[in-house]
């Protein structure tokens, strides 16, 4: 898991071009959404992507992914209950 | 109704080149012309993440801008007009969604790579940072139209459809940049230079 | 008001409902859309992505305007080229340069339908690809080969901002007339559906996988169209004695300043553009008797354009429907498209339904026409083009 949630906030960092940020200071558990990151609905469908792309989970609306892309720790959660 | 407008700030960044007002401006150079806005961005403090995201065009849009407003940040939005050119339009971001949707085994496109292969983005980053919600368009030319893009902004400006106009060229080919932009305005202030064609082709070459 | 008038004395259309306005328009009478499969263009979508696609290859389309090497024309330039041609034919221009003339032409995708299927075997150097598949890619090719065709050279320019390009390419020839500087000027914009945009538009899941719903509550998003239309502008010296279809008398464009993709909720920038509309024709709200409106099937452009709405006409909202229902979303030629159907609205004295409405957006107080409407008394037409990058128009058309 702790691999897991590094990895993915490297990906995150990368995908979304934070550069203003080291990946190892995204909090694990805050929201992503609202007023951390600053992140918007083009980021949402970005972190779609990256999931199917590097992981190989899908998605399959933006409404799912409300749930799922809520912090870092619901987006590794989903990604080992869905990982094939 | 005829007035005269004037200049009352300018920049141009054009391939190892970077002049602000007439004074030359250090800046690092690279091969690259996303390291070099984003070292420009790192020096000038400037705290706006989402510079980040921006393809090439739109940062060097927005690094300009930057420069450019620098002592205006009280004007009007909504009585602020933005209107660009350019020759490519968003040809390198273009390609880059293209290759992104050419292999169905690898076929992953970016929203956000799609979003910028409107040339009009580049606009839409500068009004979403300044707050401006004047008038706002952008041409496609194989040359800057001085005649006509004086005419046009003095007719804005001279019929009291905005109090300001940021007007300007901005051109990335892969790696090689052009990019003049203006701030134009009814009162002799600032840079105070005539808006008028001879100013711009001397100003501009 | 005393500001001169900008007269429409031609209108050439083409999209997925009609090769020409006449038959566009029958369409929109007999309420017959044009989105379903897509067969022309070759794209893994083709039966997941309904389009307003219009069902004739580009040999066909060449043919129809008598080009039968199509070698240099894109698909966005053979279209562009039967719309302009029914244009100037109508206005019966038989001396392109007896007056001061113009063409403004807009678009996004420029020749891609070309330079997208030449790219891949181009890049695993496949000798028998040709570079003359990419001379057409430029946004300024069409409008350069417009103008070469009909001899004009008296003032030429490209628009591209997104949905908005052929509203604003509208907007900008309306001011050179009224201005003096032109007496003459074709104004539209074409867009042909391409793999680039289908794909794009498909990865920020604004898609609709049916056929669109604009204005209702359950909306799933917008379906993409193509087409091109021209409207031939003149002055009363140079439109004399011509048959008028209506003048531009309001125009206005605004920033929404808010995010690339996304309107914002109090939709301020397009309360700017159709307030500054008004002002410009020198109308109250109450004058406005349809609005054309943007109305892509997005819930986010939807209930924007609804809430603008309501803040710029109160309690006296007019009948409004979006004729995207019909056609899908243009791109950058909706402009210009939905420009005919205001003025054929105004000649005909019709009011268009939006087609597969069923609910009302709950946090809207209206909701569109359902039925058409013939026999009206229509004198103004307000229509909406918002695009990517907050660029928000809003033209107004009234009878001459």
């Amino acid at each position: 898991m702790e691999d897991l949630v590094l990895d993915l906030k490297k990906n995150i960092k990368s995908t979304l071009n934070l550069e203003h940020i080291e990946a190892e200071q995204i909090d694990t558990l805050a929201p992503l959404f609202g007023n951390g990151l600053g992140l918007d609905s083009i980021d949402a469908l970005e972190l779609i992507v990256l999931l199917e792309k590097k992981y190989g989970v899908k998605i399959k609306s933006a409404e799912d992914g409300k749930h799922v892309f809520h912090s870092v720790k619901s987006m590794a959660d989903y990604i080992i209950a869905n990982k094939k | 109704m005829s007035s005269t407008n004037y200049i009352q700030s300018y920049c141009q960044i054009k391939n190892g080149t970077f002049i602000l007002n007439g004074k030359s401006i250090p800046f690092l150079k690279s091969d690259s012309i996303n390291d070099l806005l984003k070292s420009i961005y790192v020096e000038q403090e400037i705290d706006y993440p989402k510079f980040y995201k921006m393809d090439d065009l739109c940062k060097l849009g927005f690094i300009a801008a930057e420069f450019v407003l620098k002592g205006f940040s009280t004007i009007q939005g909504e009585r602020t007009a933005i209107i660009l050119a350019n020759a490519s339009s968003t040809l390198k971001t273009d390609l880059k969604h293209q290759n992104s949707i050419e292999d169905n085994n690898n076929y992953f496109p970016s929203p956000s790579t799609f979003v910028y292969t409107l040339p009009n983005i580049t606009i839409g980053e500068i009004a979403i940072r300044h707050k401006f919600k004047g008038e706002n368009t952008f041409f496609v030319s194989e040359q800057y139209d001085t005649s006509f893009m004086c005419q046009y902004i003095n007719s804005i400006l001279n019929n009291n459809r905005a109090d300001f106009v940021l007007t300007g060229w901005i051109e990335v080919l892969q790696e090689d940049y052009n990019c003049f932009i203006s701030l134009v305005g009814k009162e002799k202030t600032g840079f105070s230079t005539l808006f008028n064609k001879e100013t711009i082709d001397i100003l501009y070459k | 008001m005393n500001a001169p008038r900008v007269l429409v004395t031609g209108m050439g259309v083409v999209s997925s409902i009609g090769m020409n306005a006449e038959e566009n328009y029958q369409n929109l009478l007999s309420e017959k859309s044009g989105i379903g499969s897509i067969h022309i263009l070759k794209t893994q979508h083709h039966q997941s992505l309904p389009a307003g696609e219009i069902k004739y290859t580009n040999e066909e389309l060449g043919k129809l305007i008598g080009i039968n090497s199509i070698k240099y024309y894109s698909r966005s330039t053979l279209l562009a080229f039967i719309a302009a041609k029914e244009a100037i034919e109508q206005a019966s221009i038989t001396n392109i340069n007896e007056y001061r003339t113009g063409l403004i032409s807009a678009n996004t995708v420029g020749g891609m339908d070309k330079s997208e299927f030449f790219f891949p075997p181009w890049l695993k150097k496949n000798p028998h690809v040709h570079l003359s598949n990419i001379l057409t890619h430029d946004c300024g090719d069409s409008t350069k080969r417009l103008a070469d065709h009909f001899g004009i050279n008296e003032y030429i320019s490209t628009i591209s901002t997104a949905c908005s390009s052929s509203a604003n390419a509208i907007l900008l020839g309306a001011r050179l007339i009224r201005n003096n500087h032109l007496d003459r000027v074709i104004v539209g914009g074409t867009d042909a559906l391409t793999r680039f945009t289908l794909n794009g538009f498909n990865t920020l899941m604004i898609l609709d996988t049916e056929k669109c719903t604009p204005f209702d509550e359950n909306r799933r998003g917008l379906n993409l169209g193509e087409g091109a239309a021209y409207l031939i502008l003149e002055s009363e010296k140079a439109s004399a004695g011509k048959k008028i279809y209506g003048q531009i008398s309001g125009y206005a464009n605004a920033n929404d300043a808010f995010h690339q993709t996304a309107s914002s909720p109090d939709g301020k920038g397009a309360v700017l553009a159709m307030s500054k509309a008004l002002e410009v024709a020198g109308l109250k709200a109450t004058d406005i008797n349809y609005i054309n409106v943007h109305g892509t099937g997005t819930p986010n452009n939807d209930l924007t354009e609804g809430t603008a709405i309501e803040t710029v006409f109160g309690t006296t909202i007019p009948a409004y429907s979006s004729t995207k229902a019909y056609t899908g979303h243009t791109l950058a030629a909706c402009g210009a498209i939905e420009a005919i159907y205001s003025l054929y609205a105004i000649n005909e004295g019709v009011l268009y339904p939006n087609l597969r409405f069923n609910e009302k957006i709950k946090a809207l107080k209206t909701q569109p026409i359902t039925t058409l409407f013939r026999n009206q008394q229509i004198k103004n037409v307000l229509s909406n083009s918002f695009g990517f990058g907050g660029n928000n128009s809003s033209l107004i058309f009234s009878k001459a």
